[in-house]
């Protein structure tokens, strides 16, 4: 204990490189650094190559401990959410319970006990049932496997709760898309619940859309059922439709919409779960639409006469600047990236009149 | 439901180590279309500021391309002030030749072999260390958040970052090698210390 006590609240140049890094690692991970601060960093990794090197050398320890025993604690890379505020949502301290059992056993118990009082919900590795929320940012995507074997993929922009019970496997979709390879359980039913209507499946594949505020749900595998979110629970799981594989099911207040889809356009919905966006001869103002869920940034087309531009081609979803700069290559359309996050596309010719700078 | 605080995943560390790898590429590069040393300096760190920024918002799966893109819309920006035939320029700037191959941030043939060391490392910290240690790398807690669980002020739980990593190498360092042999010279990157981690006693 005292080790932290006497650890350095400032820099203190008579440390030795190793704490004198250790002191900037924290400062670098507790929040971003001013300019100031960044100035005086520079000078101090500057001032001798044993800087460098043991602030590099603390880093990869740093990001070591990173990767270590992730699958222990966490299903994936996923970020589990604290949700402080909801006692049956987990708590990472919970999920920190299996970790501190390996340590010595008194220290074990005694934080195992404090965790356990904290946590209320502690995962009980002897069962199946699970507990887990999950949010993806703009531009993130994970995916995770549940303690079933169905593995889920969350799109950009996404929000699901997972919340296993002896009898049926609940996941509760609030808002994105999200891909699920179910693994086959007849006694436990699959049902991903969303505020535009439920879906239940069995053994199947098939990947529900919320972003066009209904329920878009499309079967690669298998057959689902989609039913109304405001059934009440006397008429409960009356299916508004039964949806086979290579069709997709749009449920607007409750009209279920069934269309089939040929392996082109199948290909084309799924191709996030690769990391892809893919474009056909769509047009770019269903382009942006499409890459805006990647973005934070805002794009704006300055003139009319370029979103009816035909684009095709696969693009990353993690590259959306790069399609922005092939833009100008193809069409001649050039992307300006403004302070206020926007990103502005006008035809490369005309922008040069409008900007006889200089 | 969101807690900003968590919901993803800064890791500025990272960041800043690319940052200093890339930190000699980025100036040549900046210098190209900066004129005074201020402005490069400048530069320099709205490029750093940028991909913090940008990481905040989204997890940066590739920190060094994003620091290179960065500099590269600087420049841009600072080819536009000057002339109106930036977009031929543009072109010309070919930033994957200027930043080179893809560096591995992190040296995965390391991060292995001192897998297990670094479990019974973290295992040596006090406790409230390695619980701060613990949701801060597991769980991506802000250190404000950390500070709040642990009721601890965020000055601490800075120390405690800073205590977590240096007690860690050093139990690594003092369980493989003496502390002076793993340094390359050259570069300054940490030598992989690998045979004498596996023959560790007591590792399960």
């Amino acid at each position: 204990m005292k080790n932290i006590i006497q650890f350095p609240q400032s820099l203190n140049t008579d440390d030795d490189a190793s704490t004198q890094a250790a002191y900037w690692v924290a400062k670098m991970d507790s929040e971003r650094p001013d300019r100031a601060l960044f100035k005086e960093f520079l000078q101090w990794k500057n001032s001798d190559p044993l800087h460098a090197h043991a602030f590099g050398e603390l880093a990869a320890i740093w990001a070591a401990a990173e990767k270590d025993k992730m699958e222990d604690i966490t299903p994936a890379e996923p970020i589990a959410l604290p949700d402080t505020g909801n006692s049956t949502g987990q708590d990472p301290l919970a999920q920190y319970l299996p970790f501190s059992l390996k340590m010595s056993v008194a220290a074990s118990l005694l934080i195992g006990f404090c965790l356990f009082i904290m946590s209320g919900l502690p995962i009980n590795p002897e069962t199946n049932l699970q507990s887990l929320q999950l949010v993806t940012q703009v531009g993130e995507q994970t995916s995770t496997e549940l303690n079933d074997g169905s593995e889920l993929i969350l799109n950009t922009n996404s929000h699901i709760n997972v919340q296993y019970s002896e009898d049926e496997r609940s996941i509760y979709l609030t808002a994105g898309e999200a891909h699920f390879e179910v693994a086959h359980n007849s006694q436990r039913p699959f049902k991903v619940y969303t505020p535009h209507g439920n879906v239940r499946a069995v053994g199947t594949a098939f990947t529900v859309n919320l972003v066009n505020e209904i329920l878009s749900v499309t079967v690669t595998e298998g057959t689902i059922a989609v039913s109304s979110s405001q059934t009440s629970t006397r008429q409960k799981d009356q299916p508004l439709a039964l949806v086979d594989a290579g069709h997709q099911v749009n449920v607007n207040n409750n009209q279920p919409q069934i269309k089939r889809l040929d392996k082109v356009e199948i290909e084309k919905r799924t191709a996030w779960q690769k990391g892809l966006l893919i474009f056909d001869g769509d047009s770019l103002e269903t382009v942006i639409t499409q890459i805006s869920r990647y973005t934070n940034a805002t794009i704006v087309v300055t003139d009319d006469s370029i979103n009816s531009v035909k684009i095709g081609g696969q693009f990353r979803t993690s590259e959306i600047q790069g399609l922005l700069e092939s833009l100008y290559d193809g069409f001649g359309i050039s992307a300006q990236y403004t302070d206020d996050n926007k990103i502005l596309l006008f035809r490369a010719d005309t922008h040069k009149l409008e900007n006889p700078k200089a | 439901m969101t807690t900003d605080a968590t919901a993803k995943h800064t890791d500025g560390v990272l960041l800043t180590r690319v940052f200093i790898e890339s930190e000699d590429a980025l100036r040549t590069f900046l210098r190209r279309f900066l004129k005074c040393q201020n402005d490069v300096e400048d530069a320099l760190y709205e490029t750093y500021a940028r991909a913090y920024s940008a990481m905040e918002r989204q997890n940066l799966d590739a920190p060094r391309a994003f620091l290179f893109r960065t500099a590269k819309n600087l420049a841009l920006n600072e080819l536009k002030k000057h002339s109106t035939r930036y977009e031929s320029t543009f072109a010309e700037l070919n930033i994957e030749e200027i930043a080179g191959a893809q560096l591995p941030i992190v040296d995965q043939l390391i991060v292995d072999q001192r897998h297990q060391l670094l479990d019974q490392a973290i295992e040596q910290l006090p406790r409230q260390c390695r619980m701060a240690f613990v949701l801060r790398k597991k769980h991506h807690f802000s250190h404000k958040l950390i500070a709040e669980r642990l009721n601890i002020s965020t000055r601490t739980v800075e120390r405690h970052m800073a205590n977590a990593v240096l007690k860690c190498s050093e139990y690594i360092k003092q369980s493989s090698h003496p502390p002076t042999a793993d340094r390359d010279e050259r570069s300054g990157e940490p030598k992989p210390q690998l045979q004498k981690i596996q023959q560790q006693p007591g590792t399960p």
